[in-house]
């Protein structure tokens, strides 16, 4: 046994004095979340995956999508991955950040650490952003590059909009499927159901409703990044960029007020 | 004695489902063992003290506070649960470096206080490279005591921590506990291997239906219920002359028997002890040996749960 010489440490007689002990930081519990989701993700099965997603996003872009045929670039750049994929990818990836942990045991190993449960809800929040800004990010070059190579020099006219808007959609979209991971198990198929209604049912009405939708501002951030020589549009993009962050900020607030209030019974999905 | 952890009429509920009812305790420094069989309440217990699960009613402190949502008692606490879970894909030393920044450790100091830890509880360091899904039942075990202890609690609570591990496991696992119980941690323990925690715990707290039975020494439970009837093992050959003639002279309530032995309820143990040699002195059986059941700690806890 190493000898111990830290003072907190030393036999206890008669009272306890509460000591200056605080909740970890919010940095350093970011960092430990952060560390502990890539190191058990990134191996070779993850990174497999991870290509053979980025291959068939490029054979898609390749052999769906006529060359030079602008409309149906935006299609499915848009539309189809933007639209569509992404929030997918991020709703796999988000809903799992704490709830694999619930489902795995493993969350009494976070939970009884003195960190305050909204930090863990956040640094499981920027675990996974780091994986779904990555693959998101990545994809997007694989669709513009492709389509650059098939013919259509002006897909790079569409980059800047679009990887603005996979950072906005990442960072709402993973922040939205986090708070249904923390609520519920079941965080797919209701996830599934709240792009039903709300990302495409709500995005639509032209009205302020509309606003609720991240689909809205992702849209308002691909229309004013100068896409196809259009003059960049400042006011849309702060618009957009302002919508984005609060939706996760939202998302973020009731994943951490849900995470601090609910009791969890580890392994049986039951909770109270 | 001074109070690491008092419960005041504690009750948990999971729905319908019993937890703990009304229970009121109070444990002090040492270690502590709390006993009971599965369904008694000892994890529901656990998870109360470690903040993982709120109370329905009543109250419960550690250290003077309660755990719920406060991060000030657990940064005082290191918890090792009873399943075998673990972040298989890691590393032990890369899973305690995470968790270790979680307690609060500097990330200078993280790593080389894993390093720390796993040479205290014994882990090889030709298996620190190998990823814990491959490890075996014993060596995880030794890995979670290691979470457990990375910010150097001053109350380690472990969840069964004997389960899986072969006796020279255990033995180890009793001297780490031992080591740290010198160097002044409290030690809160579940154990169904009520023998072992005869040895290894000064204080007991027994459990069961979600009630406290007993708390305290295992003598001073054992005073409280010196009035119940005593057991005692007679082996002989030939049990049932022996049963007979301790039951004609009034001294049992029952008896079991056996081929070589046979297993003595006492109506009045006092009496049976001042007597017993002269009733069975006339009786045609030899006395091989005679032995009470109620020294150990598994007897005292059948005592009182029937």
């Amino acid at each position: 046994m190493t000898p111990r010489t830290d003072p907190a440490s030393e036999p206890l007689a008669g009272t306890f004095p509460v000591p200056a002990a605080s909740a970890t930081p919010l940095g350093a519990v970011i960092r430990a979340m952060v560390l502990l989701r890539l190191r058990a993700l990134l191996r070779p099965k993850l990174f497999l995956r991870f290509a053979g997603f980025a291959v068939g996003i490029g054979a898609v872009t390749w052999f769906a999508v006529p060359p030079a045929n602008e409309r149906q670039f935006a299609q499915w750049s848009v539309e189809v991955f933007l639209l569509r994929i992404l929030p997918l990818l991020c709703l796999v990836t988000g809903g799992s950040a704490l709830r694999d942990e619930i489902r795995a045991f493993t969350i009494e190993y976070l939970w009884t650490r003195p960190a305050r449960k909204a930090d863990l809800v956040i640094g499981a929040y920027a675990g996974a952003l780091a994986l779904t800004l990555t693959q998101g990010v990545v994809y997007v070059l694989v669709i513009h590059a492709t389509s650059a190579l098939h013919g259509f020099p002006g897909a790079w006219s569409y980059l800047p909009g679009s990887l603005l808007a996979t950072v906005g959609g990442v960072f709402a979209f993973t922040a939205l499927a986090h708070a249904l991971g923390v609520l519920t198990g079941k965080y797919l198929v209701i996830g599934v159901l709240y792009g039903a209604l709300v990302e495409i049912g709500l995005s639509r009405l032209p009205t302020r409703l509309n606003n609720v939708s991240v689909t809205h501002h992702l849209q308002t951030l691909i229309e004013s990044a100068g896409t196809g020589g259009e003059p960049v549009r400042l006011a849309g993009l702060l618009s957009g960029a302002l919508g984005c962050a609060l939706i996760a900020a939202a998302g973020l607030a009731v994943a951490a007020v849900l995470f601090t209030m609910k009791t969890y019974r580890i392994g049986d999905e039951k909770e109270t | 004695m001074s109070a690491i952890i008092q419960a005041s009429e504690l009750s948990c509920f999971y729905g319908v489902i019993l937890g703990l009812n009304n229970v009121s305790f109070t444990l002090g420094a040492g270690i502590t063992g709390i006993v009971g069989p599965n369904g008694a309440g000892k994890s529901t217990l656990i998870k109360v003290i470690t903040g993982q699960v709120r109370p329905s009613s009543g109250q419960l402190t550690v250290f003077g506070e309660t755990p719920w949502n406060n991060p000030s008692v657990l940064s005082r606490i290191g918890y090792c649960p009873e399943h075998e879970h673990v972040h298989a894909d890691l590393r032990p030393l890369d899973w305690l470096e995470s968790l270790a920044l979680l307690s609060g450790l500097p990330r200078g100091q993280a790593r080389a206080r894993g390093e720390e830890v796993l040479t205290e509880v014994g882990l090889a360091t030709q298996h620190w490279k190998k990823r814990i899904g491959t490890y075996s039942k014993g060596m995880r075990q030794r890995v979670k005591l290691a979470q457990a202890l990375l910010h150097r609690p001053r109350l380690l609570i472990l969840d069964e921590p004997m389960n899986g591990l072969d006796p020279m496991g255990r033995h180890e696992i009793s001297d780490i506990l031992r080591s740290l119980q010198r160097a002044g941690t409290h030690i809160l323990i579940s154990s169904h291997i009520l023998d072992e925690l005869q040895s290894l715990c000064g204080a007991f707290l027994m459990l069961n239906w979600g009630r406290a039975l007993a708390s305290g020494s295992q003598a001073a439970i054992r005073s409280e219920i010196q009035h119940w009837p005593e057991q005692v093992v007679v082996r002989t050959n030939r049990p049932e002359v022996v049963a007979a003639t301790l039951g004609q002279a009034g001294l049992l309530r029952g008896y079991l028997l056996e081929t070589d032995r046979v297993l003595l309820w006492l109506r009045d143990p006092a009496a049976f002890y001042a007597t017993w040699t002269t009733t069975l002195a006339g009786c045609d059986a030899d006395i091989l040996d005679v032995q009470s059941k109620s020294t150990s700690l598994t007897s005292v806890f059948e005592k009182i749960t029937e």
